[in-house]
């Protein structure tokens, strides 16, 4: 049976059981594209009381009729998906997919108890919400970002074409593949699969980190063709400033004091010379 | 196109990337700099603005519950300031650092009003849940979906009329401030685009004190400094 299953891309290397139902894609774009696009909007209606619970309806919205069992309200359904609901942005259309197929299932008469459903989808919510948002937040959009910079300091744009295709590439496979990964395994989509999903997580925070190195280093290249020494220790000054102040002030703060800070230096450089 | 519409509607555009989730990252400063000078005839002018913007904010990282200012609108407002106020004729183009200088302030204050209108959102938004919770409990789940994305039109109109004011006012606010204040005093902040990505730097460092990402942070200055002195 697991050998007939063609294997590719994201849907192998979890260890996981292959789905037993799995159909041609045409089938499953067919059933489930009206969901996945709705993926992309989740947090549009975020609010204070039950964030993207929402957007989250919205997106199994077109599944509701549909998986409501004979003689059963549909309007209890809907009611239980309009509740809370926070999983980030990056891998609740997981949470999404899995709801998807346990609510068919359940629908198709097969033991499914609604407080399963319940309690897999908020502890797949707060385990993925935080594994999902370091990877995206903390690693991958500082080293594009930071490559996308170094490229414009040189009035490219590769660095930022290469940034928008960086971060996209993981971005589509989390989001439309976490999807149509919960939706044909259930709750049977396991750790290992967030596992392979961001196994890169180590090698793209270091480069992360050596990214930053070497723009720092080439702000201090430029800064010595542009100002000598005045202008390679003003750097000095406020790249430590900002370092030790980050932990103490908010962002806008440490821009705001230092970017003032900075416009003095030069005024001052400049009436002194 | 007036450039007026072209900015509003290009930050309409990029308030719904960054705040419906869409999240393609187009709205990053530097992308929407570069977006904004395309729109107003100086992408050059455009990328440098908005990655200046970018770079200050590097090492702002959405973590523990801390609130981000609203960049997406920063940075279209900061190129577009920027790149109006120089067309002027009333501006000197020696002060084109002062210029730049006013625009970015004008930005942060963009951002950080961004963020007070986000969370102002934030705690009103509920009587979408709250009207489509009425709406399933009548059986009409295609209406209350609909409410969801009818918030897409809203997030868009901030973005739109936020950048309408600030290019209608601001751009002879920035014009006259640069005017009044300009002397030669002004000249030295052309340096500005140099010494300001040191801030972001150091936000870099900080995120990478650990043991390891400290050392490759490092190994990367060191690398760069190593090839420039065997290159010399």
């Amino acid at each position: 049976m697991e050998k007939d299953l063609p294997r590719e891309g994201i849907w192998i290397e979890t260890g996981n059981t292959p789905p037993a139902r799995r159909r041609s894609r045409a089938a499953f774009a067919k059933e489930h594209g009206g969901a996945i696009w709705r993926l992309f909007f989740i947090q549009s209606s975020r609010n204070e009381r039950t964030l993207d619970g929402l957007g989250f309806f919205s997106i199994v919205a077109p599944f509701i009729s549909k998986c409501s069992r004979p003689g059963e309200d549909a309007k209890e359904l809907a009611r239980r998906h309009l509740g809370y609901f926070n999983a980030g942005l990056y891998l609740s259309s997981v949470v999404a997919g899995v709801v998807v197929n346990m609510e068919q299932r359940r629908a198709r008469g097969e033991p499914v108890a609604v407080e399963r459903i319940e309690g897999v989808k908020a502890a797949l919510s707060s385990v993925l919400a935080a594994r999902a948002n370091y990877y995206f937040d903390a690693l991958l959009v500082p080293l594009g970002l930071t490559i996308a910079s170094i490229s414009a300091m040189y009035g490219s744009y590769a660095g930022l074409i290469a940034f928008l295709a960086l971060y996209n590439f993981f971005h589509f496979q989390s989001r439309i593949g976490g999807y149509c990964r919960g939706a044909e395994l259930g709750e049977g989509v396991g750790g290992t699969f967030v596992a392979r999903l961001y196994r890169e997580e180590r090698l793209i925070g270091g480069c992360a980190a050596f990214a930053g190195g070497v723009f720092a280093a080439l702000l201090f290249v430029k800064a010595r063709g542009a100002g000598g020494v005045g202008f390679v220790a003003w750097g000095v000054v406020a790249c430590a400033a900002s370092a030790v102040l980050a932990r103490k002030l908010s962002f806008m703060r440490i821009v705001a004091v230092l970017s003032a800070a900075t416009a003095i230096y030069l005024v001052v450089r400049g009436i002194v010379s | 196109m007036n450039p007026v519409l072209s900015a509003s509607l290009l930050a309409g555009a990029l308030a719904l990337d960054n705040r419906s989730s869409l999240r393609l990252m187009v709205s990053q400063p530097v992308c929407g700099g570069l977006l904004a000078g395309l729109a107003l005839g100086n992408p050059r002018d455009g990328l440098l603005a908005g990655a200046v913007l970018q770079m200050l904010f590097l090492g702002m990282i959405p973590v523990r519950g801390i609130g981000m200012s609203d960049l997406a609108l920063g940075g279209v407002a900061v190129s577009s300031l920027f790149i109006l106020a120089m067309r002027s004729a009333a501006v000197d183009p020696a002060a084109k650092g002062l210029v730049f200088l006013i625009s970015l302030a004008a930005s942060l204050g963009v951002a950080a009003a961004g963020r007070l209108v986000y969370r102002f959102w934030e705690s009103r938004s509920h009587v979408f849940t709250d009207a489509a919770l009425r709406l399933a409990g009548r059986g009409r789940f295609a209406l209350a979906s609909a409410l969801h994305f009818s918030t897409l039109a809203i997030h868009f109109a901030v973005g739109f009329a936020v950048m309408a004011a600030v290019v209608i006012a601001g751009v002879p606010a920035v014009v006259g401030t640069a005017g009044a204040v300009s002397g030669k005093w002004a000249e030295p902040l052309a340096g500005l685009p140099v010494l300001l990505p040191f801030i972001g730097a150091g936000s870099l460092l900080a995120l990478n004190l650990g043991k390891v990402r400290g050392f490759l942070f490092l190994a990367g200055f060191c690398t760069v400094m190593l090839v420039l002195v065997f290159r010399s």
